[in-house]
């Protein structure tokens, strides 16, 4: 999967957790503003979990404050870097 | 910020401003209007206090400020906010709508032990099981000062639910207490650790 592929899939789950239309999410949106309340950001972090197979990594993904800064992490995580030169 | 989140978020914060208030002036003496107290957030842990108060000394004010803890919720409309010295403990506040929760959700956020006795309730009554539990978590994490930074599923809450002052935290067992109400559809928790 490469970053844009990733960044599609992290806004579709953002907006399908959260149960909100794609057009009012941004790379900027807050994901606890965007979620309902502290039962709905603990919903969309396990399902960032269980889409992309991070299940040992809560404390990592509760810290996170924007749809922005999943998708880095995610690529950090899943995007294999090319063989240095 | 929606409007329905900002208009909580401002609820927590107008709440927050009349306990600590409240709390100053019964722990100091020192009678200070709601809007001398700033609530400065913090996104998942505890917000911190800053006093303005008009004719005391910034030092004074500090010496306040570090002698209350507080806690702070807010769902769909309504906020709750308590404060208390410090020397009496710390405290931590939640208040949810109660709602069902699908099964991964709760098995995520249960105990083994809490989701055995919740599944063993009238179907009925999960929903209120399963929110009250939420809510004695997070209210828990909130007094411990670490809120959602901290995963609800390694606290339990059996014991507080049936009486006993201790919740087990990582296999530990930590003095509490809880107190919880019910207001319309929502369920209001207020746990308590003792100082020290």
């Amino acid at each position: 999967m490469d970053k844009n592929q990733l960044t599609e899939k992290a806004f579709a789950l953002v907006a399908a957790t959260l149960k909100k239309d794609r057009s009012e999410i941004n790379p900027e949106s807050k994901l606890a503003e965007l979620s309902e309340d502290s039962i709905q950001l603990f919903e969309l972090v396990l399902a960032f979990e269980r889409e992309f197979g991070l299940a040992a990594e809560y404390e990592d993904l509760i810290t996170i404050v924007t749809v922005q800064d999943i998708v880095e992490y995610l690529a950090k995580k899943l995007v294999p870097t090319p063989p240095q030169a | 910020m929606s409007s329905s989140h900002e208009r909580d978020h401002l609820l927590g914060i107008l709440a927050a401003q009349r306990a600590v208030a409240h709390c100053i002036e019964d722990a100091f003496g020192e009678k200070i209007s709601a809007h001398e107290v700033q609530i400065v957030p913090h996104k998942l842990a505890k917000p911190r206090i800053r006093l303005a108060p008009i004719g005391l000394s910034q030092k004074k004010a500090a010496r306040m400020a570090e002698g209350i803890d507080f806690s702070i919720s807010h769902s769909k409309g309504l906020a709750v906010a308590q404060a208390i010295r410090r020397d009496q403990g710390r405290v931590g506040v939640d208040i949810e709508a109660i709602r069902t929760f699908a099964l991964p959700t709760a098995r995520a956020f249960l105990t083994k032990s809490e989701y055995h006795t919740v599944s063993h309730v009238p179907p009925a009554e999960q929903a209120y099981l399963m929110t009250l539990f939420w809510c004695m978590k997070e209210a828990y994490l909130k007094a411990c000062g670490v809120g959602l930074l901290v995963h609800p599923s390694r606290v339990d809450v059996l014991s507080l639910f049936r009486g006993a002052p201790y919740v087990t935290h990582d296999d530990k067992r930590v003095p509490a207490t809880v107190r919880w109400a019910l207001y319309r559809r929502f369920i209001i928790t207020h746990v308590l650790l003792p100082h020290g």
